[in-house]
């Protein structure tokens, strides 16, 4: 249930393009908080993935590194809920696929995945609408992108 | 006053109601919408009435009727609003509408597949000329405006040009109609059916809310685009620059190197629905006198020019005339 009032109150005053790339970038930074904790390198390659997306071309690196730490304290202050729920706000439906691309590219992105990325990822397709069978093709193409050489 | 009997005359009667497709259900208070309208678009004169009705929720059956103004039923400035909602999402037949909005809103199936909840908005108008009619179009588009900025709202669906948009063209068009600039692309849809590989007809579905007259480009071996474009600007000059055509009038460029004919074929006839302005391009596939008979009047003498462009400020005349009648004050 929205507030009409909150969510008024959440769009005077900013910048569209800020708002979705915080949005797409919280999808991967909750996968990658999963397991209790995100060290620099999950940060970095997640920042890596994001250097070549037109959406964060937009507000540019500087700016990126920016949402992914204002992102991080808000997981930490306001728990991953409060967090999802924001990114699920700010989604436009097209862009829900794009997040969900990231968020399963960074659960794959160590060649496996937990049972608590799993479970994540399966919530996270169905609460952002996107239809199983569409879920399913990125987690393919993913699992593509992902392969590793030996 | 007795209802319409011709479909034609009841389009000019009707509410112009939007629904609101949201990816979850919204709970508001009225006077929250109220603030919100004057504050986004304050040119429209809002003066709603005070309530202490209970808070909208689109999750339940939810209703409220509203005044845009302190007079009442009996000297309304402006026709009733009206919000509604059922639990649940839209029934709607997806595929005819995903196809019909196919170029306003090419997301169009993902919207009506993602969203949960839904309510709409009516607003009545108080009259059946354009202007009246106009202002409580925009009205509602201003009022639905404001649910479309939000980041839940996934779509409008305007059932009087049978389309769905995405919210930002909706504030688009909200933006322009509060200019007193009419948003054709949104509220007119300009359906586009293929005969033949070679062969489309173009056909207004919307237009005759505001004037009773649909516009149709039957059979006409033509580049779609340009189809779509005669017929655009056949309905912009009747309800942007207050053009009255008469039965066998023509309508030209500015150059000259072009005449359209336009019939009027009265609503049963040929298979439409209501009255429809028929234009007749040099490519038509049919015979303009075979179809609809002799022309009413016959062409000016040699040397008398009979030609009208219409008044580009005309609508915004008209609106500034019925702002001044119903509030007894220059708008």
């Amino acid at each position: 249930m929205g507030l009409f009032s909150s969510l008024r109150s959440g769009i005077a005053g900013r910048n569209p393009n800020d708002d979705t790339a915080r949005a797409v970038l919280a999808l991967p930074l909750l996968i990658a908080a999963s397991d209790g904790k995100i060290d620099d390198s999950e940060m970095h390659q997640i920042l890596n993935m994001c250097s070549y997306s037109p959406i964060f071309h937009a507000v540019g690196a500087q700016r990126t590194v920016d949402l992914g730490k204002a992102i991080l304290t808000d997981l930490r202050s306001k728990g991953a809920e409060h967090v999802f729920a924001a990114a699920t706000a700010n989604l436009p439906p097209a862009l829900r696929e794009t997040a969900l691309c990231f968020a399963i590219r960074t659960a794959l992105a160590d060649g496996s995945l937990s049972n608590e990325e799993k479970q994540m990822l399966m919530v996270m397709g169905e609460r952002l609408g996107v239809p199983e069978t569409t879920f399913i093709k990125i987690f393919e193409v993913m699992l593509m992108l992902q392969r590793r050489a030996d | 006053m007795a209802d319409p009997v011709r479909y034609s005359d009841k389009r000019l009667k009707d509410n112009f109601t939007a629904y609101v497709l949201l990816s979850e259900p919204i709970q508001f208070r009225f006077p929250e919408i109220w603030e919100a309208v004057r504050e986004d678009y304050p040119d429209l004169a809002w003066a709603f009435t005070v309530e202490v009705a209970p808070p909208f929720d689109s999750a339940t059956v939810s209703m409220g009727t509203y005044f845009g103004d302190t007079n009442g039923a009996a000297n309304a400035r402006h026709g009733l609003i009206n919000f509604l909602s059922t639990p649940g999402p839209l029934e709607i037949d997806p595929e005819s509408l995903i196809q019909k909005s196919r170029f306003a809103f090419p997301e169009a199936r993902h919207a009506i597949a993602a969203h949960r909840s839904v309510f709409s908005v009516s607003v009545g108008s108080v009259d059946a000329t354009i202007p009246a009619r106009f202002d409580a179009a925009r009205r509602m588009t201003c009022l639905t405006a404001i649910f479309a900025k939000l980041p839940t709202c996934l779509g409008i669906y305007f059932p009087s040009a049978d389309l769905i948009l995405p919210p930002k063209t909706w504030v688009a068009a909200a933006d322009m109609a509060h200019k007193g600039k009419f948003p054709a692309l949104q509220w007119i849809n300009y359906a586009v059916a293929a005969l033949t590989e070679t062969t489309f007809t173009v056909n207004t579905i919307g237009c005759a809310a505001f004037n009773g007259h649909e516009v149709c480009m039957p059979a006409v071996k033509l580049d779609p685009k340009e189809a779509v474009q005669h017929v655009y600007a056949a309905t912009m000059m009747m309800l942007e620059y207050g053009h009255e055509y008469r039965d066998g009038d023509t309508m030209g460029n500015e150059e000259g190197t072009l005449k359209l004919r336009l019939r009027l074929c009265t609503e049963g006839v040929h298979g439409f629905q209501t009255d429809t302005w028929t234009l007749f391009h040099p490519n038509s596939v049919l015979d303009e006198r075979e179809t609809f008979g002799d022309r009413p009047r016959s062409p000016p003498p040699p040397g008398v020019d009979n030609s009208l462009r219409g008044d580009e400020g005309w609508l915004k005349k008209g609106l500034r005339l019925f702002g001044a009648a119903r509030s007894g004050r220059p708008n």
